[in-house]
């Protein structure tokens, strides 16, 4: 592995184990190998979601209810 | 009367044996104890069952047998055999969530659907398998070995209603009841070769079913044909005050559609969704039904819809933050009495930020509207993909998570975090005798139009070329049901 990915990978580990430590949890070393692979796609994940959305994007009501309203037909949401 | 052990009993559909049981010609004690020796026969070889209730279900059964003779009818179900995935409260039972930390968990009341399936005079044989928590992944450390695929026992059952999947497709029961957070209904029921709907947000309650998440949980069931999965719908829809997303709707005839083909209805076809990294069979199938419902007269529209990863990003950042606040306390204070999967996927929970977490929400509500405009401003149903490979062997799962990515190739959390029913249906068989399906997709509380439309492709499945894509070994071994309908036309 090149040194700098070995770096990268280190610094992701360090991050990984005091991101838990502050939420009082201890990774058991036997469990770490998959704690830092699931870290490593949730950063992947959480950059996804990190992109600027419109306002009307708020999180109050998740279902267009007009969508919702009768069954089997389709009623649009409002621009 | 019909001898206990009548062969071909567990091939019949939900209907037939119905018509059977009120025609005096089969009784449920009858059905129960045929589905009884099947389970002592098989299940040892897929690992269907965490608990068979044998007990139980003969009482169920003589109550069914009695209530009938008496005159007193409960519906489509009475004296039909079903399990339930191990994470729904069951009066007196153990209810382990195949997890050492629920290893001595005895429910003391029903879930909500249990209550309805008691209602309608169904026979409950059993607890089915899950992976921990309706988590995790296969796993050998946990206090009962994960079921495995009836069609071939070195593969996987899909996720992680894993023993409903294997339980309905070696017939071991006519139905079972599984959840689906991100397709764990869906899943199995692909990889297996049944039905497997994941309902509408709201349209079935969730009370006394074991939380991942409380925004994308759904109970949904799995059965051999459309029409049984409708059936069995019917029995289990309904508004519950204690259940905060549950909808106060009226019933609904989830089987009106079935027989009525597909003339005229407006199909939209995602391709460039799932096309990308689909293993080509799946594909192949997937332009298979599209060609063959515009032969039987809809209308098939390509479209597009907002790429998967939003999608994924979305309901993984919501089902991860919820299972980990579900289960903080025990991951700090007894880690190892998790799976390793399980912790290591729930953990991650911790590291989830608010601002992640609202971000996820806000995104919800786009994907959900976006998803209606795309494809059900000018159509009823969208026809997609529900596993984008046939279901892998087990050993390829390995220590640590994550496993290669074909193994959770699935297309199923969309649909968990727009709310829209789905449902999954066979499609028949790799060259290598595997299940493969597809997913239909409908406006939100329609299910009846994608009982429909999976209705029609099933009555043109070709159950012979189906059936001889089966390992030899396997069918004869195991003996799953044989794939096209096998009630009376």
């Amino acid at each position: 592995m090149p040194e700098g990915d070995a770096n990268q990978d280190a610094a992701l580990a360090r991050e990984c184990d005091v991101v838990l430590a502050r939420a009082g949890i201890t990774v058991p070393e036997d469990r770490r190998e998959g704690v830092l692979a699931g870290y490593r796609e949730l950063r992947g994940i959480a950059a996804v979601l990190r992109q600027a959305r419109p306002a009307e994007s708020e999180p109050g009501t998740k279902f267009d209810i007009a969508a919702v309203l009768r069954t089997g037909e389709y009623h649009d949401a409002p621009d | 009367m019909t001898p206990l052990t009548e062969p071909g009993l567990h091939a019949l559909g939900i209907a037939d044996l119905g018509r059977r049981l009120r025609s005096g010609d089969l009784t449920a004690t009858g059905l129960t104890e045929h589905f009884l020796e099947r389970i002592a026969a098989i299940d040892p070889t897929i690992n269907a069952f965490v608990t068979v209730t044998a007990e139980r279900a003969r009482a169920d059964a003589a109550r069914a047998d009695r209530d009938l003779a008496a005159g007193r009818d409960r519906g489509p179900l009475h004296g039909i055999p079903y399990g339930l995935k191990d994470i729904f409260e069951t009066a007196g039972l153990p209810t382990t969530c195949q997890s050492k930390i629920m290893r001595d968990h005895i429910s003391t009341e029903d879930a909500f659907v249990e209550t309805k399936l008691k209602a309608a005079g169904a026979v409950l044989l059993g607890k089915l398998a899950t992976h921990e928590f309706a988590l995790g992944g296969p796993s050998w450390e946990l206090p009962f070995p994960p079921a495995r695929n009836p069609w071939n026992t070195d593969h996987f059952t899909g996720a992680s209603s894993t023993g409903s999947g294997a339980a309905v497709a070696a017939g071991l029961v006519c139905f079972a009841l599984g959840s689906d957070t991100s397709g764990s209904v869906r899943g199995p029921a692909c990889h297996c070769g049944t039905f497997g709907l994941k309902p509408t947000y709201g349209l079935v309650s969730r009370r006394g079913a074991f939380p991942l998440s409380y925004a994308l949980d759904h109970i949904g069931p799995l059965a051999w044909t459309a029409e049984d999965t409708a059936l069995v719908l019917e029995a289990i829809a309904g508004f519950d005050p204690l259940d905060p997303a549950s909808v106060d709707r009226p019933a609904v005839d989830y089987t009106s559609g079935i027989g009525q083909g597909v003339a005229g209805l407006r199909i939209a076809y995602p391709r460039g969704f799932f096309a990308e990294g689909c293993d080509v069979e799946v594909l192949a199938g997937l332009d298979r039904a599209a060609a063959l419902f515009t032969d039987l007269g809809a209308g098939v529209r390509e479209i597009e819809l907002p790429d998967f990863s939003l999608f994924n990003a979305c309901g993984r950042t919501i089902m991860i933050a919820e299972g980990y606040t579900i289960h903080e306390n025990d991951l700090r204070t007894r880690p190892q009495d998790y799976g390793r999967y399980t912790y290591q996927r729930l953990v991650m929970g911790a590291a989830i930020t608010a601002a992640d977490l609202v971000q996820a929400h806000r995104l919800r509500r786009e994907l959900a509207i976006a998803v209606d405009r795309a494809a059900f401003r000018d159509h009823d149903v969208m026809l997609t993909a529900c596993t984008l490979a046939p279901p892998v062997r087990l050993d390829v799962f390995p220590a640590h998570w994550p496993p290669p990515k074909q193994a959770s190739a699935t297309h199923t959390i969309p649909f968990n975090v727009t709310g829209h029913p789905a449902l999954s249906v066979p499609a028949g068989f790799t060259a290598d005798g595997l299940p493969i399906g597809l997913q239909l997709v409908g406006r939100a509380f329609d299910e009846a139009t994608l009982f429909r439309v999976a209705d029609a492709h099933e009555r043109v499945q070709d159950p012979s070329s189906a059936a001889e894509s089966q390992p030899t070994a396997q069918s004869s071994s195991i003996s799953p049901r044989s794939p096209g309908r096998s009630r009376a036309m």
